[in-house]
C-alpha cells in the first residue's frame, strides 16, 4: 500500500484559506473517487469537495473547525501500489479496454 | 456530475430562463437564492450528487436576473409570481407536471409562490434558509442600492454581507439585482402552502430569524441544523438528509 495526501485545492477567487466544516468520510473506510469527502468554507461560501482518489481514508491532517491553506495537508489515503501513480498526483482512470472487429467474422 | 446538461427556454415575456438538467426518475426541482445561480448553489454544495446517489433527478435553473439567465432591469419583470411562473415554464418545457421543489432563501420564497399559483404541480416542498422576516423589504431599497450599486457600505452587517456576497455570484448585473430584490419584496406571499412543507434553517442563520414560528403557521415540519448560519446550513450534511427523508416519504 501507498500513501497519497490531498492537500487543500484552489478553490478559485482568490481565495486563500478555508475552514473544514465538516468530514464526510471516517478514518478506515474505503472511499470511492468523486465521493463527498469534505465540507469547507470560505470566506464566500461553503462547499462540499469530493474525493479525488478511491482508497482507504488513513489520517485526518486538520480537525473539523480548523482553518488550512491552499496547498496544506487535508488527508491521506491509502491505496494499492498500482492504483497509487506517482504520488501526489491523481491517477488517470484506465480506458475500458475494448475490441474492435475490423471484418465480419468468416463461416 | 458527467451526466449534467444545460438547457434554456423562453418565456412568454421574452426571457431566457437557462436550467441544468440531471436526469432521474423523480425529478426535483431547485430554485436559488438572491446573487447566486444553480451551480454554486445547488453542485458545488454537493446536493445534486446527493439527489443523483438518492435515485433523483434534478431541475435547477438560474433565476431570472441570475447567471446565465436574462437579467432585465425592471422591478416589474421579477414580482414573485413572475419568477413563479418561469419555474412553471422550465417544467414545461421539460414535460414535467408534478414534482418536488427545494428553495433555499430568496429561492424558497418563489417556491412559496409557486406553490400559491400552481399547488398542483407540487408534490413535495422544502423551504430552506428562510424565516419569519422578509429580508429585502427589512433591509430596505436604499440599502440594497447603496451597496449593489454604488459600493457603499450599510450600518446591519446581515445586510452587508449578504448583498456584498451577491455581488460574487456568476456573472453578476447589479442592476438587475436590485430590479430583482425590488420585484420579491413587492410581491410576498402570505398564504401557507396547501403541499406538505418542511422547513430547514441554521441556528444561527440570522437570514432565517423566526423560522421554528414560522414553520408553525405554515403549518409545515421544521429541522434546525445546529451552529450553522446562512452559507453553511446550505451545504450541510444535516439539511440534505432531512430534506431526503422528507421527500421519499
Amino acid at each position: 500500500m501507498v500513501e497519497i495526501t490531498f492537500t487543500l485545492p484552489d478553490l478559485g477567487e482568490g481565495l486563500l484559506e478555508a475552514q473544514v466544516l465538516e468530514w464526510l468520510a471516517v478514518i478506515g473506510q474505503h472511499i470511492e473517487r468523486n465521493a463527498p469527502l469534505v465540507e469547507v468554507e470560505t470566506t464566500k461560501s461553503a462547499v462540499e469537495l469530493p474525493s479525488p482518489q478511491s482508497g482507504i481514508v488513513a489520517r485526518f491532517h486538520v480537525s473539523e473547525g480548523e482553518t488550512v491553506s491552499v496547498g496544506d495537508a487535508l488527508v491521506s489515503f491509502e491505496v494499492p501500489d498500482d492504483a497509487a501513480g506517482i504520488v501526489g498526483t491523481v491517477p488517470v482512470e484506465a480506458e475500458p479496454p475494448r475490441r474492435v472487429r475490423l471484418r465480419l467474422p468468416e463461416d | 456530475m458527467e451526466t449534467m446538461t444545460q438547457r434554456a427556454v423562453t418565456t412568454c415575456d421574452g426571457q431566457s430562463i437557462a436550467y441544468l438538467v440531471e436526469p432521474g426518475e423523480n425529478p426535483v426541482l431547485l430554485v436559488h437564492g438572491f446573487g447566486s445561480a444553480a451551480i454554486p448553489t445547488w453542485d458545488a454544495t454537493g446536493w445534486m450528487k446527493a439527489l443523483a446517489d438518492a435515485g433523483f433527478g434534478v431541475i435547477a435553473p438560474d433565476l431570472r436576473g441570475h447567471g446565465s439567465s436574462s437579467k432585465p432591469h425592471e422591478a416589474a419583470d421579477y414580482y414573485s409570481a413572475v419568477l413563479a411562473s418561469d419555474l412553471a415554464t422550465v417544467l414545461d418545457a421539460e414535460h414535467l407536471t408534478h414534482v418536488d421543489v427545494i428553495g433555499y432563501s430568496m429561492g424558497s420564497q418563489i417556491c412559496r409562490a409557486f406553490a400559491r399559483d400552481a399547488p398542483g404541480r407540487i408534490r413535495r416542498l422544502v423551504l430552506g434558509g428562510i424565516g419569519s422576516v422578509e429580508q429585502f423589504s427589512h433591509w430596505g431599497v436604499d440599502a440594497i442600492q447603496a451597496v449593489l450599486l454604488d459600493g457603499r457600505t450599510v450600518a446591519d452587517p446581515v445586510a452587508e454581507r449578504m448583498l456584498r456576497a451577491a455581488l460574487t455570484g456568476p456573472d453578476p448585473d447589479p442592476a438587475a439585482l436590485v430590479a430583482c430584490a425590488q420585484g420579491v419584496m413587492s410581491d410576498p406571499v402570505v398564504s401557507p402552502p396547501v403541499v406538505p412543507t418542511l422547513v430547514v434553517s441554521g441556528e444561527v442563520d440570522p437570514v432565517a430569524i423566526g423560522a421554528p414560528g414560522f414553520a408553525e403557521r405554515m403549518g409545515a415540519e421544521f429541522v434546525s441544523v445546529p451552529k450553522r448560519n446562512h452559507f453553511t446550513t446550505l451545504s450541510s450534511r444535516a439539511f440534505k438528509a432531512a430534506a431526503l427523508e422528507f421527500l421519499v416519504r
